[in-house]
């Protein structure tokens, strides 16, 4: 069932909105529902915030009155910060610091109006921020990847156009809404398309042997994950019976043919999506579908409304090739939040680099073959290495930080670090981990220790991270 | 080596910690570092030391570490 809800001509092109469902518990919110909660919200949220179009932090997630508290946000104009649950008080400070909102929203009933901050500047109509997601630098200077309405606009337009509408009509997420691909991607795409939502974010291993049971159960129609899901998901869960599975995507990090044809026998269908997308982006820009292609490691297909292309290594933008890929779209970021350095050296003219090294062939099909950026991706949530070097080097003991990523059957990569204690320290991972667990989120605190008298530098005396992951993971 | 040693080792690998770090009563969603990454990488340990697939059922059953000895002992 869909209603009319969106106040705000902000959403115009998308007036109507679906149910949102705790796949879990069955606990419904109707769309007339929901309509009423966003409106109530949105006055709160006038009432606390001391200026029009408010900036606001929402350190929860994963249920439907996230959802409420977002579009209340986006119902008054305003900006919303949207943080991953497992941060820590040290990173939510820093990042509370570095955004200095109106309100922050610490659980799904608080409402904290906070001093100082700042007010907003003119408005730009749709080019206003609308949604702030952090990739990095909780710990150090963040990085906040900055959504207008009008990037998000375009990519839930896209995907609505890309994806069969018959297919989003019973969406499950099980990813978490801090996230790109799971916010914008899995849910707010099926939502305010008028579809209906069913949320089971993070669902756990033990949960897992019940999951074809929840697809059943709700007739679930769409769902998107990470390749590490379905590696627990197919050993935990038989497959479905229902047969209402009618699409699949998998994305945010590498899928191999195996185990993408082993969804497609898992769920019974063949639309299963190799998707390309990340943060920057609003998520998918691209995907193939094994219903019109072969599975293929590094398949990535065709882009969903946008160009991809690559920069050569004479540093020549080609439309075939090989080389750093270049995506140029309509759902592309406005910058990073008050960081126009980090914004400049993202682009190249109007194309986007992703940092991932491909191949683009004469039918416009894309395939990743390698990667530029040194980001850690552990299970499709990205850790930029940078930070944790900065956060070790605050340690008493530590001399020297490098961090990197270390190859992982399941997560695709975890967390390595090595480090150069000072002389007459004894560092031991155990307590490095437990102080590292009191300033980091729990994906970011290393797995993978590594003890060296000094770290490996290139000519010029700079760290050499390659070299350094390199001479660690020969000696482990 | 004992069951118990053998069991311990198994979970340590599968969470990256030291086996000396794993609790007694460790078990999942009280050990904070066995997630479901953890837990995938469990099994594939187990299947490894055991040399053989695990069952739907035997899967579903590794709850804690107390369970791991159990399925080691019975195989």
């Amino acid at each position: 069932m869909t209603t009319k809800v969106i106040p705000t001509a902000m959403w115009r092109e998308f007036p109507n909105i679906g149910s949102i469902t705790d796949a879990r518990s069955g606990a419904s919110w109707s769309a007339d529902r929901l309509a009423q909660e966003i409106a109530a919200r949105q006055e709160a949220f006038a009432k606390a915030a001391p200026h029009p179009r408010p900036r606001v932090v929402i350190a929860h997630g994963g249920t439907a009155e996230f959802f409420r508290d977002l579009l209340a946000v986006w119902a008054l104009g305003g900006t919303a910060y949207c943080l991953n649950t497992g941060l820590t008080a040290a990173e939510i400070e820093n990042i509370k610091a570095f955004v200095r909102p109106d309100l922050i929203l610490a659980g799904t009933d608080d409402i904290l109006a906070i001093s100082g901050a700042i007010a907003p500047p003119p408005s730009r109509g749709e080019d206003d921020p609308a949604l702030v997601l952090f990739t990095s630098g909780t710990t150090g200077e963040p990085k906040g990847v900055v959504h207008s309405y009008r990037s998000l606009q375009a990519r839930v337009a896209l995907n609505l156009t890309y994806i069969p509408s018959a297919s989003l009509r019973r969406s499950l997420c099980v990813l978490p809404t801090h996230f790109g691909h799971g916010l914008i991607g899995n849910c707010l795409s099926p939502l305010l398309g008028g579809h209906d939502l069913y949320l089971a974010c993070g669902l756990g291993p033990m949960e897992l042997k019940g999951f074809s049971a929840m697809i059943d159960a709700h007739k679930i129609s769409f769902m998107s994950s990470v390749p590490s899901f379905w590696k627990l998901a197919l050993r935990m869960s038989t497959p479905p019976s229902g047969g209402t599975l009618s699409r699949i995507h998998i994305g945010s990090a590498p899928l191999a043919a195996k185990l993408w044809r082993k969804v497609m026998a898992w769920s019974g269908t063949n639309d299963v999506v190799n998707t390309f997308g990340i943060t920057e982006t609003a998520n998918w820009v691209g995907g193939a579908s094994a219903k019109d292609f072969t599975p293929e490691d590094g398949l990535i297909g065709m882009p969903w409304g946008g160009d991809m292309a690559v920069l050569n290594d004479t540093g020549e933008i080609m439309t075939t090739g090989e080389g750093e890929l270049l995506v140029r779209t309509p759902s592309l970021m406005s910058g990073y939040d008050q960081r126009p350095d980090l914004t400049e050296a993202a682009f190249l003219n109007d194309w986007f680099r992703t940092g991932d090294v491909g191949r683009i062939d004469a039918s416009g099909c894309a395939r990743l073959t390698g990667r530029i950026k040194h980001e850690i991706n552990r299970a499709g949530m990205k850790i930029h290495p940078e930070d944790l070097d900065l956060l070790f080097e605050t340690h008493p003991d530590v001399m020297e930080a490098c961090a990197f990523g270390v190859p992982d059957e399941i997560a695709g990569e975890i967390v390595g670090i090595a480090l150069v204690l000072k002389p007459g320290t004894e560092g031991t991972p155990t307590l490095l981990r437990k102080w590292c667990a009191e300033r980091v989120r729990r994906e970011a605190v290393p797995e993978k220790w590594f003890f060296l008298d000094e770290l490996p530098k290139n000519e010029r005396g700079k760290l050499d991270r390659m070299k350094v992951q390199h001479s660690c993971l020969a000696g482990s | 080596m004992s069951t118990p040693d053998r069991a311990r080792g198994v979970l340590a690998e599968a969470v990256s910690y030291a086996p000396e770090e794993i609790p007694a009563d460790a078990a999942i969603g009280s050990f904070e570092p066995w997630d479901s990454l953890a837990h995938a990488r469990l099994m594939i340990a187990l299947e490894t030391t055991l040399n053989r697939a695990l069952t739907a059922d035997e899967i579903t059953s590794v709850l804690s570490l107390r369970d791991i000895e159990l399925l080691l002992d019975a195989s």
